[in-house]
């Protein structure tokens, strides 16, 4: 685990020395988002920027949007028949320095989608395919055919997802006979073998047992010096585990979003306060 | 419905606010008999009471943050609870202090007494706004201790310097500057007693 993440989510930095948040990497700037399911509104005027390289946590109660938040990010949402969305998403990064809306028509859906990659709540590997084809199945795609950049990228995608030494000997093992977590760090490794630049977790945790979770966990804060993290968990600990910054959602808005130690220790909502100490939801 | 994790926030409550009475009692009964020549017998007891009190606190503190993983205003009164449980267990602390100079310096009726008594009565005052502040979460009243502070830590200063300057009786001068120093050390204590109040209910930390 890089001592950076640990450090700072223990809060050991918060003192006049303490590592600035980096600015300068590619983030995501959500801007007057209201979503639909048909004539259902499910989210309200959500405004979240999230800060680049470190890792944001969604949290709320159940059917509170935050799911719906995230896969509105790289337009997963407009999958469901009927949905809707209005506002703006930006992806800002070297490129679009000044932000390019990923609702705006310029950047292809797939292209949206490959910037911003997505890993779900049930560890989902094509059960017909080996360990190796999972992670490269999104380059073969993209049209890369060339064997040995392939091989290369399925060894250092499963490098850094901690599942190499566990599986290098057997690659050609179908993906779906690996333990539930070693599933799920093998569906991070296809997430991140097309080289996004922002990284969306829907409660990748949730069908895990402690270790496979603890796991994930400690990816997670390694991904995020390469990747802009955004994680919805409906377990708060992991959000005050593994989280830099914490949006809290309720009904639909975007009630309150902090430093994760501020948030846990001293919401400034009521509603915030409410939820976190089990009050209600 | 009532959390699971308020049956251990309560106990916490319920143990603070018995060293809160106990602790206030060891220091009345300390100062009782320095002016009127008593042994303060009770006041070793109850700091004896108040030390395993304080563990008390710390084990139970410990198990509700294992076991609940608390957030918000539960983590807040967790963590204060730490600083005014040891609060409490040294004013049983300095009580206790203050009645061994009884009993290593001997009978001390015959010493003028006005510069100890005149703190003590601060310190007392102290002491019951730091309970009542902790017992009612009321913040005016927490911050209002540290202004009461600055005059007892005046008055010690001032004290200290006069009692020494009589050099008549070695004893009374001793005695005085030391109980003098156990009841400023006392009213800090309450300060951050108070502090720790005013943390739980805005989470504004004392060093802010």
């Amino acid at each position: 685990m890089s001592s950076q993440g640990l450090e700072v989510a223990y809060g050991i930095y918060n003192h006049e020395d303490a590592p600035k948040a980096v600015t300068t990497g590619p983030r995501v700037d959500i801007r007057h988002l209201n979503a639909y399911y048909g004539r259902k509104q499910a989210l309200y005027d959500v405004n979240l920027s999230v800060s680049p390289n470190q890792v944001t946590a969604i949290i709320g109660p159940s059917g509170c949007g935050k799911s719906t938040l995230i896969r509105c990010i790289n337009r997963m949402h407009e999958l469901i028949p009927e949905a809707q969305v209005k506002g703006q998403v930006l992806l800002i990064d070297d490129y679009y320095r000044d932000g390019i809306d990923v609702y705006g028509g310029t950047l292809d859906v797939t292209e949206v989608r490959r910037r911003i990659g997505m890993v779900f709540q049930k560890p989902n590997p094509f059960p017909n395919m080996s360990i190796a084809d999972n992670v490269v199945a999104g380059l073969k795609l993209n049209g890369v055919r060339d064997k040995g950049r392939l091989q290369e990228t399925a060894r250092k995608s499963l490098e850094r997802v901690n599942l190499w030494d566990e599986v290098k000997d057997d690659l050609k093992r179908s993906g779906a006979s690996l333990s539930g977590g070693q599933q799920q760090r093998l569906c991070i490794a296809r997430a991140i073998a097309i080289q996004p630049e922002i990284l969306l977790m829907d409660e990748p945790c949730s069908a895990l047992d402690p270790t496979a979770t603890a796991k994930i966990e400690q990816l997670i804060d390694e991904l995020k010096t390469q990747y802009t993290v955004v994680i919805v968990t409906h377990n708060m600990q992991q959000a005050s585990r593994v989280a830099d910054y914490t949006a809290f959602m309720y009904l639909g808005k975007l009630i309150e979003y902090d430093e994760t130690t501020r948030l846990f220790e001293t919401p400034k909502e009521q509603l915030t306060e409410r939820y976190i100490t089990g009050k209600f939801g | 419905m009532p959390r699971l994790m308020d049956i251990g926030l309560d106990k916490l409550n319920t143990l603070l606010l018995e060293m809160a009475t106990l602790s206030e009692s060891a220091v009345s009964a300390s100062i009782e008999a320095y002016s009127k020549g008593g042994k303060g017998e009770n006041v070793r007891e109850s700091s004896v009471r108040l030390q395993s009190l304080h563990r008390q606190v710390s084990d139970l503190s410990m198990e509700v943050i294992a076991r609940f993983q608390p957030v918000a205003s539960d983590l807040r009164f967790i963590k204060a609870c730490f600083e005014i449980s040891y609060g409490f267990y040294r004013f049983g602390r300095y009580a206790l202090d203050i009645v061994e100079v009884l009993n290593i310096l001997g009978d001390l009726s015959r010493c003028d007494h006005k510069a100890v008594i005149e703190t003590a009565r601060n310190t007392q005052e102290m002491i019951r706004m730091s309970v009542d502040a902790f017992a009612r979460r009321d913040v005016d009243l927490a911050r209002r201790i540290r202004k009461m502070d600055d005059l007892v830590d005046e008055s010690y200063r001032e004290h200290v310097r006069s009692v020494l300057a009589q050099k008549k009786d070695v004893r009374c001068a001793l005695s005085a500057a030391l109980i003098l120093r156990y009841l400023e050390r006392i009213s800090d204590h309450a300060t951050y007693i108070g502090e720790s109040v005013d943390y739980i209910v805005t989470g504004i930390e004392p060093s802010k």
